[in-house]
């Protein structure tokens, strides 16, 4: 990111254009269907010319009107015609330029949303928690949206526009030069108003837009936060916070409204004014110019002048348009660049069925390297052992879980899965072999089968028996439509201890050869507390487990228990043995009553 | 609601209705004068020339002012309009009783807030100008076709013109129709992107990645295709509309030309004619837009106008009489249910002196939290059952009653402000009292830690903070009120064991002359209470002090017994 913002601009329209290469061909046709159409728009006003000027000012002379009559209604009536007719194609091409330009640019937008889309899938955890969720779907979903008004707008727009202003500059000065000098005068005139007027409206809309986005989130955090303001009794402090906030942004509507007030309409005094010189310069020249007193050229000359306002208008209109789509580019192309990034599954890397062994070799891993939360840790977890990791918050027990599926690489070390470094696994057969359980369950939209089966191949009955091993069939059952009961939000529906159950049973009906579970610090209810203890113990019997354990009841069936501190291992053996080493494993254990670390881990 | 707006500022209508309509017949004059122009350009008139071509300035200056005039006036008010009603509702919002809350969804609000006011300040605003104008501008560009040029050629050329409209009004359904399938396609696409941004880590964690790819590629194609349809439908207006006209314009210029012949009407005539037919078809084509726009208002208003209709809390809990309220609080039998078929509570009784603490401990829905909002006035409550100071609930106005109640709600919510405000919360507590009480509850280490203290902003809902230090935080904006009652509502679940303890034991000294009621499922949070009630499914199960539950052996003993499983296997 250090290109400086035009380069940067630059560089993000020449990659828009390079997505429509593909689709040059088409993209040809329509600019030859918009030259087509709008040709019309240039030729109307000179058949209107001839109809004036060749065949009217005799008869509104009133001299030659009875000799020449029959023939001359018969060529008007031509003329209208065909000007009819040059509609019709100018109608039927500019349908077809719209149609070829969205189907291209919708096909673009649809491969850009794919692109990104796999972009995100491949996405390492760590750039994926650096971006922040919301901004990522900013990238995938509006910015994307933006770019169609690049395409369809800007592109086509901006083409018309130019074809149209130089089309009749060249029309004008076709016709009649000096007319067309005359009528041109008032151009810096409108240059300058645009460029005027134009920028302090854009720098006020920015400010508008700015404060507006500020009322909306208050009203939001208001209206969520409502039974804390009325519990306070504060509803009419943050009455006069929208109030104050409102004011700010009555300010920047007035002056759009005065600004817009002044701007339409004084363009169209310029665009009368430039009216005005063509005329004055037509009957100076219908005096000296003996070939000259054409009404029909004043005429086209002022319908040219009325035309020429439009595209100019529409190009400072679209200004604002460029702009944002181009931020949007950039956003996207910056993103996509990061290709290097992105996590790969080598097809070749090493895949086997997990036996269950796990060994960290002095690790050393940062979420910021600078910072590193495991220090040197190392153990060693033989196949169908079950360990338990405690620690003050902070030690580095989540981080763990995460280096394991290689969600992150380390900085330093070795972590080996039956001997083989996780580095070299095939990403795919590693993380589907590992069945993890995270503190904070994910449901999707869907059913509690979808939920448990993720995907998978697996049948209701073998869903229905995870169910049962994870103790969720004790609610489950309850619902009037069992497994196939839709979860709404979210899992909003059911309580963080029911959620936990759920995503016990996705554990299991994966079959995974090693367990790795994030034991939940919410609050849950002495019941469903001991549902979990005693689902957790039925799951992982025989089953190479790691436990991240914030409860005694897990920390009692476990082989070992490993005690970290300061990102490495402290202390380590049973339960018991731990105790009576009287060290800091059993100070911890004495000074919580109930739990043993209570604190949540930092989001 | 719109009649006070209406009497404040309505009278701003009617020189915007008058500027507007002359600024039509204003620019009816245009088409006329340059005709004229031009005629005596060729006929080498310099006197009528001039005027004319004068005139053709005036007209433009006079449409300059008149329409800069109607826009302040219209447009301007139309914004007034937007700034008052989104005050009148947020005002209406923040006085409706929370019970409003917990059917209607904060999303949908947001969109009546934003969308809706948004749709009808166009109601009021651009779509009433552009109806005028449009209205205007037909009856005298016609009249003056008609009656000015040449009455059978203008309906001769502007038979075609209905057809305009069909088109604009039907293929304008078409579309709205189209435009609204596409949005909620892209709704669907960010629903399915959100997901998947979410719940990332289980979707590596079970390889799902192809899966959702095929999903998500099913739904952009669709995506795809429904924005196709919508601009192909969109595709068709322009070109359709321009033909019509197209058709009315060789009408003009073939029938017209042969009136010029005839000598019926003069050239001038003829160029003003078509500069006419070209001027009715921009109302003509508005009115799609109009019409769009003007059932959105309509809708739009409704809806704001049924929100509006839902009654606010009386007049009677939104003043303060100022009334001492000494902290006693006494439930008799006190029930309650949100809706008719599901107590919340049921039969529950108990009295808490000045000076004393009530524990309340249970699983979740067992009713706790149901109780403090009955005790708030936040739902009603029945008569006769919930009494403070010896007064019933009803007849305190809530905020009386709040104003010395120190309420601290379970997640610890906090405002997008400073850490100072957000303690301060609009009270006239000092700078010290905040530092104070932050000491108090426990959070003086945490601020001193961060790099600027006090004025850390807390974020979106305080998600700056961990859940931890936006209890406390949450507990010391209680407490800076010196509140004769005090609420805490699991308030310290998050904070870990040692700092719990410190806290309880600043609490103690800080309830001398005050009650105080305590929610919470750690039991070492209500050890202290002088009376601890066991609540479940909305009853009381169990009551007495510490040592008699334990004593008693039931479901309190129960669960102290599994909350110490670690220290009875030492």
């Amino acid at each position: 990111m250090t290109e400086p913002r035009s380069t940067q601009k630059r560089s993000s329209a020449v990659w828009l254009l390079s997505l429509m290469k593909p689709y040059r061909l088409k993209l040809l046709l329509a600019g030859a269907l918009i030259i087509l159409a709008n040709l019309a728009e240039l030729i109307k006003p000179r058949i209107y010319a001839t109809i004036i000027d060749d065949f009217l000012p005799s008869a509104a002379g009133g001299a030659a009107a009875g000799a020449a009559g029959g023939f001359l209604r018969g060529t008007i009536t031509g003329l209208g015609i065909s000007y009819f007719a040059i509609i019709l194609i100018s109608a039927a091409s500019s349908m077809l330029q719209s149609r070829i330009i969205t189907s291209v640019c919708q096909k673009i937008l649809h491969t850009t949303r794919m692109r990104l889309f796999s972009h995100i899938h491949k996405m390492k955890l760590s750039d994926l928690d650096d971006m922040g969720s919301g901004r990522l779907l900013t990238r995938a979903t509006n910015d994307v949206e933006a770019l169609d008004e690049f395409y369809g707008d800007v592109m086509s727009g901006l083409f018309r526009d130019i074809f149209l202003l130089s089309g009749i500059v060249v029309m004008m000065l076709s016709m009649n030069v000096r007319l067309a000098l005359a009528g041109f005068a008032a151009l810096p005139l409108i240059v300058l108003i645009t460029v005027l007027c134009r920028g302090a409206l854009r720098r006020n809309f920015v400010k508008m837009k700015a404060i507006i986005g500020k009322i909306n989130g208050f009203i939001a955090e208001s209206l969520s936060g409502i039974s804390v303001i009325k519990s306070f009794s504060r509803t009419a402090e943050k009455c006069r916070q929208l109030y104050g906030l409102d004011r700010d942004y009555r300010k920047t509507t007035m002056f759009q409204v005065f600004m817009n007030g002044i701007l339409r309409p004084v363009m169209e005094v310029v665009n009368s004014a430039a009216i005005v010189f063509v005329l004055l310069m037509g009957f100076k020249l219908a005096g000296a110019e003996a070939n000259f007193a054409e009404a029909g050229v004043l005429v086209a000359m002022t319908t040219y002048i009325k035309q020429f306002f439009e595209p100019i208008n529409d190009l400072a209109e679209k200004y604002n348009t460029v702009q944002s789509s181009l931020v949007s580019a950039e956003r996207i192309r910056s993103l996509l660049e990061k290709e290097k990034d992105l996590e790969r599954d080598e097809p070749n890397a090493y895949s086997g069925t997990i036996r269950g062994e796990v060994e960290f070799r002095d690790v050393w891993f940062g979420y910021d390297p600078a910072n590193p939360v495991l220090k040197g840790l190392s153990f060693h977890v033989r196949p169908g052992e079950r360990v338990a990791f405690v620690g003050a918050t902070g030690a580095g027990k989540t981080t763990i879980i995460s280096l394991l599926s290689r969600f992150y690489t380390v900085q330093k070390g070795e972590i080996l899965i039956d001997g083989v470094n996780v580095n070299d696994w095939r990403l795919s057969s590693l993380r589907s072999q590992i069945g993890v359980v995270l503190q904070d369950v994910f449901l999707f939209v869907g059913t509690i089968a979808d939920n448990v089966r993720v995907h998978a191949e697996i049948s209701d009955e073998e869903v229905e028996r995870a169910l049962s091993l994870s103790r969720a069939d004790s609610f489950v059952s309850k619902l009037p439509e069992g497994i196939h009961h839709t979860v709404s939000e979210r899992g909003a529906s059911f309580s963080t201890g029911e959620r936990q159950l759920i995503s016990f049973a996705r554990a299991i009906a994966h079959k995974p050869a090693l367990l790795v579970l994030d034991e939940a610090t919410a609050n849950i209810d002495s019941d469903t507390e001991e549902l979990i203890q005693a689902s957790i113990d039925a799951i992982s019997r025989g089953k190479t487990s790691i436990f991240i354990a914030h409860r005694l009841g897990t920390i009692r069936f476990c082989d070992r228990i490993y005690y970290l501190e300061n990102g490495a291992v402290a202390e380590s053996g049973a339960h018991d043995e731990l105790m009576q080493l009287n060290g800091k494993y059993a100070a911890l254990i004495r000074s919580g009553k109930d739990e043993i670390s209570v604190t949540p881990r930092p989001e | 609601m719109i009649k006070n707006f209406l009497k404040k500022y309505g009278w701003n209508y009617i020189p915007g209705v008058a500027l507007m309509i002359l600024c039509s017949w204003i620019q009816t004059r245009a088409p006329l004068a340059l005709g004229n122009a031009v005629n005596e350009a060729v006929k080498r008139d310099w006197q009528l020339f001039f005027r004319y071509t004068l005139s053709i300035l005036f007209i433009a200056l006079g449409v300059f002012v008149t329409r800069f005039g109607w826009r302040w006036f219209v447009i301007r008010t139309s914004r007034e309009m937007e700034v008052y009603l989104r005050d009148r509702l947020f005002t209406h919002l923040l006085n409706l009783p929370v019970g409003f809350y917990t059917t209607t969804r904060s999303g949908d609000l947001m969109a009546y807030a934003i969308n809706d006011v948004n749709a009808v300040r166009l109601l009021f605003g651009m779509v009433f100008a552009q109806f005028i104008n449009a209205v205007s501008s037909l009856i005298f560009s016609i009249g003056e076709m008609s009656a000015g040029i040449h009455a059978r050629l203008t309906v001769f050329s502007l038979l075609p013109v209905p057809l305009a409209l069909v088109i604009v009004l039907g293929l304008g359904a078409l579309v709205r129709k189209r435009a609204k399938y596409a949005q909620d396609m892209f709704s669907v696409i960010s629903g399915h992107v959100q997901e998947n941004i979410n719940g990332m880590r289980v979707i590596k964690a079970f390889a799902q990645e192809d899966r959702q790819y095929n999903d998500y590629e099913k739904e952009s194609l669709e995506k795809m295709r429904a924005n196709r349809r919508w601009y192909f439908a969109s595709a068709w207006m322009d070109p359709l509309i321009k033909t019509v006209f197209g058709l009315s314009c060789a009408i003009g210029l073939i029938y017209g030309g042969n009136l010029v012949m005839q000598g019926t009407i003069g050239l001038n005539e003829y160029i003003a004619f078509n500069s006419y037919l070209t001027m009715i078809s921009s109302p003509i084509m508005m009115i799609g837009r109009v019409n769009n726009n003007l059932q959105r208002g309509l809708a739009g208003y409704r809806r704001i106008k049924t929100l509006m209709d839902v009654p606010e809390v009386s007049a009677f809990d939104m003043q303060d009489d100022k009334k001492p309220i000494s902290p006693e609080i006494r439930a008799k039998n006190l029930s309650f249910g949100y809706n008719s078929d599901n107590p919340a509570l049921a039969n529950v009784s108990f009295s808490l002196e000045k000076g004393k603490m009530l524990g309340i401990v249970g699983p979740t829905g067992a009713g706790k939290t149901t109780l403090f909002n009955l005790i708030l006035k936040l739902y009603p409550c029945p008569r006769g059952q919930l009494f403070v100071g010896g007064r019933d609930v009803n007849d305190i106005p809530a905020v009386s009653l709040r104003s010395k109640i120190g309420y601290v709600p379970q997640d610890g919510f906090l405002f997008d402000e400073s850490i100072e405000e957000n303690v301060r919360f609009f009270s006239d507590a000092t700078r010290e009292d905040i530092e104070r009480y932050l000491d108090i509850a426990g959070m003086k280490g945490d601020i001193a830690r961060m790099s600027e203290g006090l004025a850390t902003m807390c974020g979106e809902r305080g998600n700056h903070l961990s859940g931890g230090q936006r209890q406390r935080v949450a507990l010391a904006r209680a407490l800076v009120r010196k509140p004769e009652i005090l609420l805490l509502d699991d308030t310290l679940s998050a904070v870990d064991n040692d700092t719990e303890k410190r806290i309880l034991q600043n609490l103690k000294t800080e309830l001398k002359d005050r009650s105080c009621i305590t929610i919470s499922h750690r039991l070492s949070a209500v050890e202290a209470a002088d009376e601890i009630i066991v609540l479940d499914e909305g009853g009381i199960k169990e009551r007495g002090t510490h040592s008699q539950l334990l004593e008693m052996g039931g479901i309190y003993a129960h669960m102290y017994e599994l909350q110490q499983k670690g220290e009875s296997h030492d």
